[in-house]
């Protein structure tokens, strides 16, 4: 049910690939690039986020394009190895003249495409890849989309557990550059001791970790260890644990209640910035729902906004050069499906953000009635000021 | 065409290309890269082609030789060029060491291959798991060779630099193979993979020879490991990963010829031409492809290209003979 | 490190610590979680032994080690999630996974391995190696693109609770499924003709083609058997945990492993190793941590290929 009209265009753009077709030149299609984990442990971030992007993308030259010209997108799956979406990444750029990328989930691939991104010049906005270590002081081609780092999540994690009065709190952390950022942002934020696990990040089974934990544990940090979250969940309601509240770090909700079912009542909260309960998250989604058959969640909208960010940005900079590009999204306020307008601070950090925690409810939403899960706001934090690494 | 001569003629013909095409970022990189795998093919001929020791781990013995060199280099405050032989050295005597073991105990091909298949998943876990010394997967940048300063000073990209710097290091150990296998080294090589046990009797001292054959291999794998760090200008686990390094070393070795000299680089060229024109056409389905080439190759041209070729060219230098009047 | 900051600092501090906080055993640990961890270290053992018999049946029978083993046992699983999707019933769909497994190895059988058949001795072990692990390095890249992610059976397994302990019902599926499949392999080898053939075969093969066995026939019919339970030891382990297709090559390696420590052509001997290491691997990780506990896992296999070489060959 989904129409792949770009991929056709992409398929083109590889094969012209030896020859610099100087996508931002005049004229022809501009060249938006994309580096999603499409197989591998991150792959439900790099599908959904994909889906939501090739949707922007169609609208968007549905519509005329960008100032006449039609977008044309170039999607590659890195499989989350930080040297295969390295060398994809500078191909992209120099031999299909890509203007702007989008799509590093894991924070290996981050940390790894961001330094070339200040390498080439060429702005790179975010999936996920929450490290704090992707940005630092002097990024300016680096842009967060859908993840706060680390130690702004962790904050507003601590607030829940203040607000709640947990005390038995336990964390499995995965063994990359954003398990322990997570590490570090219990350890600088929480008001109690949380008993933490490190788990490869290739992990399938969890349960010598999650046996670590006493059975009266009430608050299960699954947020450090994206890859396994869903097996932590499943894992622990199948050796009796209750947590009342369970957090990640962003997990495609749909495929949480694919995997969980009904247990995905049981405590699962859904960290997002895609404010789901307004007004234009719901008229998109049910554009995507008319167009493509399927359910807009909070990560193909953030496929959606990648894609919407991009073509504001060259309308606005009234130029394809990625430089200036990249100006233009440092100093743009561009108002969109979250909850604020997306601000960012001279290195690439959201500002201003509200951080939305969402569980789950058995029911559709207005925009889906198919569907047999809805999200149920459980708190929004207030505008976070941005993380400085200074 | 002596062997020295055909050697040279290789390098030049590799020194030559970047003046063809030029301009390309990518393709410099893409050189680079096949120029390194050259490098490790040529040194794993020395240990399975001379002495019949497959090793499996020329992945973990790069990453060895690059943790080596880049970390010691950070930690004394230098240039990586100074602790390069520092790199040589662990990772020969690592080398050494399994093959010295190996011999001892008269391990076959086989046994050393399934030895050093254990140890390269146990290294590269080790560089995986001691995050605090290697920064786990995420790994750290490594500008350590002075390749991006050197290059502005002469006008070209810091990876062409590497590139001539490797080519020059491609020609020395061809160059260094052919003189080790025209020596008694050589000989000695030859009697152990014809007969260990023979030889043996004949008073060769196997153990001897094995050992500084993998040492030597060894050396060489982790000079080029710093190499191969210094063109991804990042040190990570993942760069030396059994079926990223140590698969496609044995199909470039095999498939230019085993105890060729020119078998590397031929292999070398055709692996990753075929890389790239998989690249081009069928996006996505190129593990499949090189499975099915690794299967391919062992089971009909396990002779190689080289070997073949020059069979094939003395075959018709034969029938032109023949057909000379008496 | 040549790094700064405060993630470095503590990179350092889980190298030292372990896997963050105290290990278990400083803290206290409840007897009865300890029992439940048993059972889960025994069920992985269990799950070890059968990958660990596959490899060894074949590699015995006919010097092929079948790199592609962990390959089979994720098809297995593979197959059996695409069937429940398609409306399937679980256990229907796990038989259909064993069989489509089972039909990859006929089809292997029939082509790759005739080939590499031809070949004797030293030759055709190294043949054997490299194409079944050019087989496993195809296999892979042809199911990453129907199955890219992770996946599980969706059964419901709970908790069983006896005494103090919460045993993980999963765990106890599995050894029982293993169980099960081990002894039937056993009482196959012992008491069945094709069985005792096959043993011919592994001792003796020419005197296995003087009492009128035909060795070929034996192989290509243990080696479909031993893909039968690669495919059933995944179903097994998904019952309990995820599967992708990368953990093929992660289960070949136990394999390889668990048969080096076993004595690589001694059947009882791979499933003991099995058993043995994935208890010890399982409570180490428990204990102390993953990193350590597969650590332990290269240096029992290292040891044991030093200590007993000539079983090889």
């Amino acid at each position: 049910m989904r129409r792949r009209t770009f991929l056709g265009a992409a398929g083109a753009a590889t094969l012209g690939g030896c020859v610099n077709l100087a996508g931002g030149g005049e004229g022809g299609p501009i060249t938006v690039g994309a580096i999603e984990p499409l197989s591998g442990p991150f792959t439900p971030w790099g599908t959904t986020h994909r889906d939501g992007l090739e949707f922007a993308v169609e609208e968007i030259n549905a519509d005329g394009g960008v100032d006449g010209r039609e977008l044309s997108l170039t999607v590659t799956d890195t499989a989350s190895d930080p040297t295969d979406a390295d060398s994809v990444f500078r191909r992209m750029v120099e031999n299909e003249g890509a203007v702007a990328v989008t799509g590093p989930v894991s924070s290996d691939v981050g940390i790894r495409t961001a330094r070339t991104a200040e390498e080439l010049s060429v702005p790179l906005l975010l999936h996920m890849a929450g490290s704090e270590d992707v940005l630092s002081r002097d990024s300016r081609y680096t842009f967060r989309t859908a993840l706060l780092p680390a130690p702004t999540t962790m904050r507003a994690q601590a607030q829940l557990v203040t607000d709640a009065g947990y005390d038995s709190v336990g964390a499995i952390i995965a063994d990359y550059a954003w398990g322990e950022s997570v590490q570090e942002g219990i350890d600088q934020h929480f008001p109690v001791d949380v008993r933490t696990r490190v788990a490869p990040v290739g992990a399938d089974d969890f349960k010598p970790f999650v046996r670590q934990f006493p059975e009266d544990l009430e608050m299960m940090i699954a947020t450090g260890h994206p890859p396994g979250a869903v097996t932590i969940m499943r894992q622990q309601f199948q050796l009796g644990y209750e947590p009342a509240v369970t957090t990640e770090s962003g997990f495609p909700p749909a495929l949480i209640n694919d995997a969980l079912g009904d247990d995905a009542a049981r405590g699962i909260t859904h960290t997002h910035l895609t404010d789901v309960y307004s007004e234009e998250f719901r008229a998109v989604a049910e554009r995507y729902a008319e167009s493509t058959g399927d359910r807009m969640g909070t990560h193909e909208g953030y496929g959606y906004v990648a894609g919407q960010l991009i073509a504001e940005a060259i309308r606005q900079a009234g130029s394809t050069d990625p430089v200036e590009v990249a100006d233009t999204i440092r100093s743009i306020r561009f108002d969109t499906l979250y909850a604020n307008p997306i601000e960012y601070t001279e290195w690439g950090e959201l500002r201003n953000q509200r951080q939305v925690y969402s569980g789950y409810e058995a029911g559709a939403p207005g925009y889906y009635p198919e569907a047999d899960y809805r999200l149920t706001e459980v708190f929004r934090t207030e505008p976070l000021a941005p993380y400085d690494p200074a | 065409m002596s062997s020295y001569r055909r050697v040279g003629v290789a390098t030049g013909a590799l020194a030559a290309v970047p003046l063809l095409v030029t301009g390309s970022s990518s393709f410099e990189r893409t050189l680079a890269g096949l120029v390194v795998f050259a490098l490790l093919a040529t040194a794993l001929n020395v240990a399975f082609g001379a002495t019949d020791q497959l090793f499996l781990f020329t992945g973990a013995l790069a990453g060895v030789g690059a943790y080596t060199a880049s970390l010691s280099a950070a930690a004394l405050g230098v240039s990586a060029w100074l602790t390069l032989p520092l790199a040589a050295l662990v990772a020969g005597a690592t080398a050494g060491l399994v093959s010295w073991v190996a011999a001892r105990r008269e391990f076959t091909a086989v046994l050393v291959a399934i030895l050093t298949l254990n140890l390269q998943l146990a290294l590269t876990e080790l560089f995986v798991g001691a995050s605090g010394l290697t920064g786990g997967s995420t790994g750290y940048p490594f500008e350590a060779l002075g390749l991006a300063a050197a290059g502005d000073a002469l006008g070209v990209s810091g990876t062409l630099v590497l590139y001539y710097l490797l080519v020059a290091l491609l020609g020395l150990s061809l160059a260094g193979y052919v003189r080790l296998l025209d020596s008694r080294h050589g000989l000695a090589f030859a009697a152990i993979r014809a007969d260990e046990t023979a030889a043996r009797a004949a008073g060769i001292d196997v153990v001897r020879y094995r050992t500084a054959a993998g040492a030597l291999a060894g050396a060489l794998v982790g000079v080029v490991g710093v190499g191969y760090i210094g063109l991804e200008s990042y040190v990570a686990p993942s760069l030396f990963a059994f079926l990223r390094v140590d698969v496609l070393v044995l199909v470039v070795l095999v498939l230019g010829g085993l105890r060729s000299t020119l078998g590397p680089v031929v292999g070398a060229v055709v692996v990753v031409t075929l890389e790239e024109l998989l690249r081009l056409l069928i996006t996505g389905y190129d593990t499949v492809v090189f499975g099915a080439l690794l299967i391919v190759v062992f089971l009909y041209f396990r002779q190689g290209i080289v070997p073949a070729a020059e069979a094939a060219l003395a075959r018709w230098r034969e029938s032109g003979d023949a057909e000379e009047p008496a | 490190m040549p790094a700064s900051g405060g993630v470095r600092t503590h990179r350092m501090a889980l190298l030292l610590a372990g896997d963050g906080g105290p290990p278990a055993v400083v803290a206290a640990v409840d007897p009865g979680q300890l029992l439940a961890v048993a059972v889960d270290a025994v069920a992985f053992g269990l799950f070890l032994a059968l990958l660990g018999v596959g490899i060894t049946l074949v590699f015995g029978l006919g010097d092929v080690l079948n790199l592609a083993v962990g390959t089979f046992a994720v098809a297995g699983v593979l197959v059996a999630v695409a069937l429940v999707d398609l409306g399937v019933g679980v256990a229907p769909a796990a038989v259909g996974g064993v069989l489509a497994v089972a039909a990859l190895g006929v089809a292997v059988d029939r082509t790759l391995l005739s080939l590499v058949y031809r070949s004797e001795g030293q030759e055709r072990v190294l043949l054997g190696i490299f194409v079944t692990l050019g087989l496993a390095i195809a296999v892979d890249g042809l199911l990453v693109k129907p199955f890219p992610g992770s996946y599980t059976l969706p059964v419901e397994f709970g908790v069983v609770r006896v005494g103090p302990a919460p045993l993980a019902a999963a765990s106890l599926a599995t050894i029982a499924i293993a169980s099960v499949v081990l002894l039937g392999l056993v009482l196959f080898l012992r008491h069945t003709y094709l069985g005792r053939a096959a043993r011919t075969v592994f001792q003796d093969e020419t005197g296995a083609v003087l009492v009128g066995v035909e060795p070929r026939r034996v192989r290509s019919l243990v080696f479909v058997l031993s893909a039968a339970v690669a495919g059933i030891a995944g179903l097994a382990y998904a019952a309990g945990a995820t599967v992708g297709v990368a953990s093929g090559f992660e289960f070949t390696t136990f394999a390889v492993i668990v048969s080096v420590v076993g004595g690589v052509r001694s059947v009882p001997g791979a499933a003991a190793a099995g058993l043995l290491l994935g208890v010890v691997v399982q409570f180490a990780s428990f204990l102390v941590g993953t990193f350590v506990a597969e650590m332990l896992l290269f240096v029992v296999a290292v040891a044991a290929l030093l200590a007993r070489p000539e079983v090889l060959g």
